[in-house]
């Protein structure tokens, strides 16, 4: 996968995070992450705050990506919301410029960051 | 009945059985409990029936540890004290707050939860909430689905609005009418004459602003001034213990903590009103009802923090078509400067729709209108770690019109009151983000690492002028002369009866060892019933 195309997945996975089995509530709460976390350099942002802090951060996000990746679409997104449920249930959390995150969208954010950086 | 020092035309001493000092929320319950128990009392008041100058004053000194209200407005000093200006916010501790927790150095009570809790129900009928609710009522009683938090994430809590009940103004008349019991008024106290071995309280010498004194004798005494006033008036009687009555280990004064509370991440969500609407203020019966977050027992131990609450704050705007309502009614009111009524009519009927919604939701459902919401925030509140360098202390070079040393207030918080408060925000930021009902972004000044000096951070950040409109401090005076078991934790017992002393109790706020985050007044006042019990039966005997 060229870095291009990682980033562009990355910034699309952020911004796909309404799985198709939430409810109203959560398809209305996370549109609005999706509008902040839609945007790469907002994205980049939290991820480069997010590197500070914890260095791995940026592989972890690049090992989801690619495993997303591998998933037709549907079943990627899907695979990424039950990452990101699983964190907050278990209340693995990063704090990043104040954001309260599930690890795994604090780690896609890195990601981003890496990746924008590379390009 | 009622009598002024100024008025009184008899010489010699007041006797009574038992000599109430101070009459506020403790003072007036414990007046009110004993007058027909057969016991005789004289209720000391300091100021009169209604604020004055000369007496407030007596109030002021300095604050040398972190920002605070000032002193002599923080508190009043007349008939009904502080209950003269009190928000009327009530809530019971919860049984975690009574607990020695290992993590949290100097906690846990002499007395269980369930020791106070009879007395909870007559408290709370003495601050006049009619329409009593427990937790678990709420949501079904306003018609509201609760935000889906976990259980074993976040305990949603409630606290309730008295009307506020002035004690001053509703007990009066019960008082005057009392045939055994005496409010004296400007009977401001000066000195407590002891036995040699501070073993023994025999009276004490009150003077009015006028210059009038008197003696007051009797068989047990109560202080109940609040607990700066509490820890300022042991602390000056010095005759029979070098460092003030009861002070012998050095407690009186120490462990001052109030409830720091200040908004501390923004909501960021698409749908405000259903968040609001889970998690607001609501109305009924005449009562006010505040829905709250806390981490339960198991997380507060797991992540060893204290039990802090969040609620939401909110801005809001008024629709179009309840500002052209509002605008109508004042208008047809004879308000001056209103749109012209046909104007706001129009407007009514344009927007007939958002009306009708707020009507029903007013009039029907009984709750508060939500309006356009502007802003949705996170408020959070400090159940403060017991710190003995949080203290009253007296400045002798400052003295009062009686000569009687100024207090001065060194209040301090502690790293663990940050961590504790931050946990939980993180823990209401999983489960908005869980629930899909928004995102939480923390303040940076809150994010920044712990210190004991983080209010003072609070106090340089931009969101400390954005909402200066909101309280940092919530008045509560807590602490100075706690309980304990052992003399040298504790200024008193489990009864509130002073350490080394037969016939010495102390009431109110300042003999809390921890106080939640609920406010303190209801049990303050289930406290002075319990202690009204407990002095029915040794001063009877």
């Amino acid at each position: 996968m060229n870095r291009r195309h990682l980033i562009k997945l990355t910034a699309l996975s952020l911004a796909g995070l309404v799985a198709p089995a939430a409810g109203p509530a959560r398809q209305r709460a996370d549109a609005l992450f999706k509008e902040l976390f839609g945007d790469p350099g907002f994205a980049a942002h939290v991820g480069q705050a997010s590197l500070a802090d914890d260095e791995t951060s940026g592989s972890r996000g690049r090992e989801l990506v690619a495993e997303i990746a591998s998933l037709r679409p549907p079943a990627g997104m899907q695979r990424l919301q039950e990452r990101i449920d699983a964190d907050l249930e278990a209340l693995d959390l990063v704090v990043v410029d104040g954001w309260v995150m599930a690890r795994a969208e604090a780690d896609l954010c890195a990601a981003v960051h890496l990746d924008r950086n590379l390009a | 009945m009622i009598r002024d020092l100024d008025e009184r035309g008899e010489e010699g001493e007041i006797e009574a059985d038992l000599c109430i000092i101070g009459a506020g929320a403790a003072g007036i319950t414990l007046a009110r409990a004993l007058k027909d128990s057969g016991l005789e009392i004289a209720l000391l008041e300091a100021g009169g029936l209604e604020i004055e100058a000369d007496s407030q004053e007596v109030y002021e000194g300095d604050i040398v540890g972190l920002d605070y209200y000032p002193i002599d407005t923080t508190r009043l000093r007349y008939f009904g004290g502080s209950t003269n200006h009190w928000s009327g916010r009530c809530m019971k501790l919860d049984p975690i707050d009574f607990e020695k927790r290992d993590w949290i150095p100097n906690s846990g009570w002499p007395i269980e939860r369930d020791a106070l809790l009879p007395y909870y129900e007559p408290a709370q009928e003495i601050v006049e909430l009619e329409h009593r609710l427990e937790y678990d009522q709420f949501w079904e009683e306003f018609g509201i689905d609760p935000p889906g938090f976990d259980p074993e994430k976040l305990v949603k809590n409630v606290d309730q609005r008295s009307p506020p009940t002035r004690f001053g103004e509703v007990y009066r008349e019960e008082l005057e009418a009392a045939e055994r019991c005496t409010v004296w008024l400007h009977a401001n106290v000066l000195d407590i004459e002891t036995d040699d071995e501070a073993s023994h309280v025999q009276s004490v010498t009150v003077r009015s602003f006028k210059g009038k004194e008197a003696r007051v004798k009797a068989k047990g005494f109560v202080l109940a001034c609040g607990a700066m006033e509490n820890a300022r008036l042991l602390l000056a009687n010095r005759k029979t213990e070098p460092h003030g009555f009861g002070n012998r280990h050095d407690v009186v004064g120490r462990y001052f903590s109030d409830h720091a509370h200040m908004l501390i991440g923004d909501i960021v969500t698409a749908e405000p009103v259903t968040l609001l609407d889970a998690a607001r203020r609501q109305f009924q019966g005449g009562s006010e009802f505040l829905p709250r977050f806390a981490l339960p027992d198991a997380l507060q131990e797991k992540f060893r923090v204290t039990n802090s609450a969040c609620w939401l704050v909110n801005e809001l705007e008024a629709s179009a078509g309840m500002t052209a309502a509002a605008d109508l009614i004042e208008r047809m009111r004879g308000m001056e400067g209103r749109p012209p009524l046909t104007d706001s009519a129009w407007r009514v009927m344009v927007n007939l729709d958002d009306v009708a919604v707020a009507a029903w939701q007013r009039f029907v459902q009984g709750r508060k209108t939500v309006q356009e919401v502007n802003y949705v925030g996170l408020f959070g509140c400090t159940d403060p770690v017991p710190n003995p360098d949080s203290r009253v202390i007296l400045d002798d070079e400052d003295v009062d019109v009686f000569g009687m040393p100024r207090a001065v207030l060194d209040w301090r918080l502690t790293e663990l009151d940050h961590i504790s408060l931050r946990k939980l925000g993180e823990v209401i930021g999983a489960e908005l983000a869980r629930t899909g009902l928004g995102r939480l972004k923390l303040h940076d000044w809150f994010m920044e690492e712990p210190s004991p000096d983080w209010m003072a951070r609070f106090h340089e950040s931009p969101e400390a002028e954005r909402f200066s409109y909101l309280d940092w401090i919530s008045n509560h005076n807590i602490g100075t002369t706690r309980m304990a078991d052992d003399p040298k934790q504790g200024v008193v017992d489990g009864d509130g009866k002073m350490h080394h002393v037969d016939n010495f109790w102390i009431a109110g706020s300042s003999v809390f060892p921890t106080s939640g985050s609920a406010q303190p007044t209801l049990t303050i006042v289930a406290l002075a019933l319990r202690l009204a019990d407990h002095l029915k039966a040794t001063l009877r005997a």
